[in-house]
C-alpha cells in the first residue's frame, strides 16, 4: 500500500497550495476560451472540484503543474463541446466561423484576436507556449498528444497566423 | 521579429482579463468542502482499502463506485448461471472479462436480462442489444483514452515504472437498483480512475409483466413532470438548509425534469431521479438522486450521503454499500454460519439468514421464494437435500465478490449470497 498517508498528504497539500497561488491563471485559460465570466468560474470550480477529488492519481509532487493543467484544459474543451451540442444547428454553423478563424471576426485586427480565432486545439497549444511559457513537453503531457503532433499543429497554428498578420 | 513582439503584445492583453471578485472565494470553498471530506474518507480508509487496487487513491474511497478487482473469465464463467432475481425475470452476467494492457487493468461485466415468460414485445432483446453495445462501446473508448494518456506520459520522459504506479484502471459493470414481481431496476456504469470526466451511468427500469421500459409517467402520472419538480425543488430546500450548494438555474443548475431524465426504482417502490456528477451542483457533491414520494421518510440523499446517514442509523450493525465493501472476515463468518445451518439442517436459521425474493434453482425448474412461509413450507427434505449438505460440507477456501455476490460451493450445488438492502442474506440456492 505504498502512497497512502504521508506521501499523499503532501501531494493534497501541495495541490491546494498550487490552486490558491496560482487560481487566476486558470480563470484567464478559461476564461479566454468560453469567453463568458460565469463559464468561466464554472470551468475553473469544476477543474478544482476534479482535482481534489483525484488527487490520489498525482504521485509526483512536482509534476503538478502539468496534471492540473491537463484537467482544466480538459474542462474548458468539455466546456466548448458542450455548448457547441446544445446550440441548434443554425447557431452551431455560426460558432464555426468564429471559431475556426473566419472574416468579420477580423476586425479586431491584433494577434491576440488573431489567436482566439483558431481552431481550440491549437489556441491551447499556443497559449499554453506563449502565455503560460509551457515547455512542448509539457505540453503533450497536459494536451495527452504526442510531440510530434503537437510540433505539427503548434506550427501550423503559427503558419496560419503569420498569413493573416502578413495580409494586414 | 515582427511576429514575437506581436506575441508579446498579445500575453499583455491576456494578462489583462479581469479576475472576478468572486473567484477566490468560491475556490477557497472548494477546497474547505473537500478537506471535511477528506477527513471522513481518511477515517473510512483503515475499513475499505482492502478492495481498492494496489495504491489507488484515497480520493477512490469515496467514489460511488468502488473498484472491485476479483473478477477472472474463470470466475465469471461459474457466475454465468446464478440467477440471482425472482420470479420472472433473471439478470446475469452475460459476458464477462477482464485483461491488462500496458499497465492498464479493464474489467467488464456485461449483463443480459432474461424473461422467464414467453416474450413477444422484443423489448428485452433491444434492451439486451443496447446494453451490450454501451459497455463494448465505452470499454474501447477508454481503452483508447487511457493508451493515449500513456503514449503521452512515456513520449514525454515518462518511465514504464513510472506509469504502472499509476494503476490505471477501468471499470465496466452493473448494479441491480431494486426487484419486485413487477418491476427490474438496475444501472450500468462505466469508469476510469485517472479521470471522472468519463464516467457514465444509465439506468433501466423494466415491467416484467408487460414487458416494457417503464417510464417516470408510468409511475407518476400525466403530471409526472410538475410532481417530480416540485418534489425535487422542495428537497433541493431542505438540503440547501444543510449547507449543500446546488447552482441556480443560470449557472446551469436544476430547471426541472425532462421525459428523458434518469431515474431507477428504489426497494421502497418509489421513482428516484438521479443527475449525474456536476449537472446540477458542484462536482463535490457526486451523484445526486432525489427519490419521489417519499416525503414522509428520510430523503434519499446524494449516494455518498446516504451511506454515512444510514450507518449512523443503525450503530450496532455494519451497512454495506455493495459486496466489494464487506470485509472478507465478515463474509467468512457469514459463509460459517450458513455451514452451520445447512449442518444442523434448521430451517428457522435459514430462513431468517435469506433475503427475499429467494431464488431456488432446482434441476426440475426453478422457483421464486417471496417469504419466510413460503420456504418454510418448502419441506425440510427439498432444502438440505444430501447433495447440498455435502457441497456445504467440502465448501472452503477464500470467497471473493463480484456484483453478483458470493458463491458457497464449487460447482453445483451451490448458496449465493450478497449484500441487498446493507446487509448481507442468501440470495440463491442451487442444486
Amino acid at each position: 500500500m505504498r502512497g497512502y498517508g504521508e506521501g499523499s498528504s503532501a501531494c493534497y497539500d501541495g495541490l491546494t497550495e498550487y490552486v490558491v497561488e496560482n487560481q487566476n491563471k486558470f480563470y484567464r485559460l478559461a476564461f479566454s476560451f468560453v469567453r463568458s465570466r460565469e463559464d468561466a468560474l464554472d470551468v475553473v470550480q469544476n477543474a478544482v472540484c476534479k482535482a481534489l477529488s483525484h488527487y490520489g492519481t498525482l504521485r509526483n509532487k512536482d509534476a503538478i503543474r502539468t496534471w492540473f493543467y491537463r484537467i482544466l484544459v480538459n474542462e474548458s474543451l468539455l466546456f466548448l463541446k458542450k455548448r457547441k451540442e446544445e446550440l441548434l444547428p443554425e447557431d452551431n454553423e455560426m460558432i464555426e466561423n468564429i471559431s475556426y478563424y473566419e472574416k468579420g471576426y477580423e476586425l479586431q485586427d491584433n494577434l491576440y484576436s488573431q489567436i482566439n480565432c483558431l481552431p481550440s486545439d491549437i489556441q491551447m497549444i499556443i497559449k499554453l507556449r506563449y502565455y503560460e511559457e509551457f515547455s512542448l513537453n509539457e505540453i503533450a503531457v497536459v494536451m495527452g498528444m504526442n510531440l510530434n503532433t503537437l510540433k505539427s499543429k503548434l506550427y501550423r497554428g503559427l503558419k496560419l497566423l503569420k498569413q493573416t498578420m502578413e495580409e494586414e | 521579429m515582427k511576429r514575437l513582439s506581436q506575441m508579446e503584445l498579445a500575453k499583455q492583453e491576456y494578462e489583462r482579463i479581469e479576475i472576478p471578485e468572486e473567484l477566490s472565494g468560491r475556490v477557497e470553498k472548494i477546497i474547505n468542502q473537500y478537506e471535511h471530506k477528506r477527513r471522513e474518507a481518511v477515517l473510512k480508509q483503515g475499513r475499505k482499502r482492502w478492495y481498492l487496487r494496489g495504491a489507488a487513491s484515497v480520493a477512490a474511497a469515496v467514489l460511488v463506485f468502488a473498484v472491485g478487482v476479483n473478477t477472472s473469465t474463470a470466475f465469471a464463467g461459474a457466475m454465468d448461471d446464478v440467477p440471482i432475481l425472482g420470479s420472472l425475470a433473471r439478470i446475469f452476467t452475460f459476458r464477462s472479462y477482464s485483461e491488462e494492457k500496458g499497465d492498464i487493468g479493464l474489467s467488464v461485466e456485461i449483463p443480459s436480462v432474461e424473461m422467464i415468460a414467453e416474450s413477444n414485445s422484443g423489448v428485452t432483446e433491444r434492451v439486451n442489444q443496447e446494453i451490450y453495445e454501451l459497455c463494448e462501446q465505452y470499454a474501447q473508448e477508454a481503452m483508447a483514452r487511457a493508451e493515449e494518456y500513456r503514449q503521452a506520459f512515456l513520449d514525454t520522459g515518462g518511465t514504464e515504472e513510472e506509469w504502472a504506479e499509476h494503476h490505471i484502471a477501468i471499470q465496466v459493470g452493473y448494479e441491480i437498483k431494486s426487484q419486485t414481481d413487477h418491476y427490474l431496476s438496475f444501472m450500468i456504469w462505466g469508469n476510469e480512475n485517472w479521470s471522472s470526466a468519463f464516467d457514465t451511468a444509465r439506468y433501466y427500469t423494466m415491467d416484467l409483466e408487460k414487458q416494457e421500459l417503464v417510464t417516470l409517467r408510468d409511475l407518476l402520472g400525466e403530471d409526472y413532470i410538475a410532481i417530480a419538480n416540485q418534489s425535487i425543488r422542495t428537497q433541493m430546500k431542505e438540503r440547501e438548509a444543510q449547507g449543500v450548494t446546488f447552482f441556480t438555474e443560470d449557472e446551469g443548475g436544476f430547471a426541472g425534469i425532462t421525459q428523458d431524465s434518469s431515474f431507477y426504482l428504489n426497494e421502497n417502490g418509489n421513482p428516484v431521479i438521479v443527475f449525474e456528477k456536476y449537472q446540477i451542483a458542484p462536482g463535490a457533491y457526486g451523484v445526486i438522486a432525489f427519490e419521489i414520494g417519499a416525503e414522509n421518510r428520510k430523503l434519499a440523499g446524494t449516494e455518498e450521503n446516504t451511506d454515512t446517514d444510514i450507518r449512523q442509523g443503525s450503530a450496532e450493525e455494519t451497512y454495506y454499500e455493495d459486496n466489494f465493501a464487506v470485509e472478507q472476515e465478515a463474509v467468512d463468518e457469514f459463509a460459517l454460519k450458513i455451514k452451520q445451518i445447512v449442518e444442523e439442517q434448521d430451517m428457522e436459521a435459514l430462513a431468517d439468514t435469506v433475503c427475499y425474493p429467494l431464488y431456488v434453482g432446482r434441476k426440475d425448474g426453478s422457483i421464486s421464494v417471496n417469504h419466510r412461509e413460503e420456504l418454510i413450507a418448502l419441506g425440510v427434505d427439498t432444502i438440505f437435500t444430501p447433495e447440498l449438505s455435502e457441497a456445504m460440507e467440502q465448501a472452503d477456501g477464500e470467497l471473493s465478490p463480484s456484483r453478483a455476490g458470493f458463491v458457497l460451493g464449487d460447482g453445483r450445488p451451490n448458496i449465493v449470497f450478497g449484500v441487498r438492502d446493507g446487509k448481507l442474506g442468501i440470495q440463491g440456492i442451487n442444486y
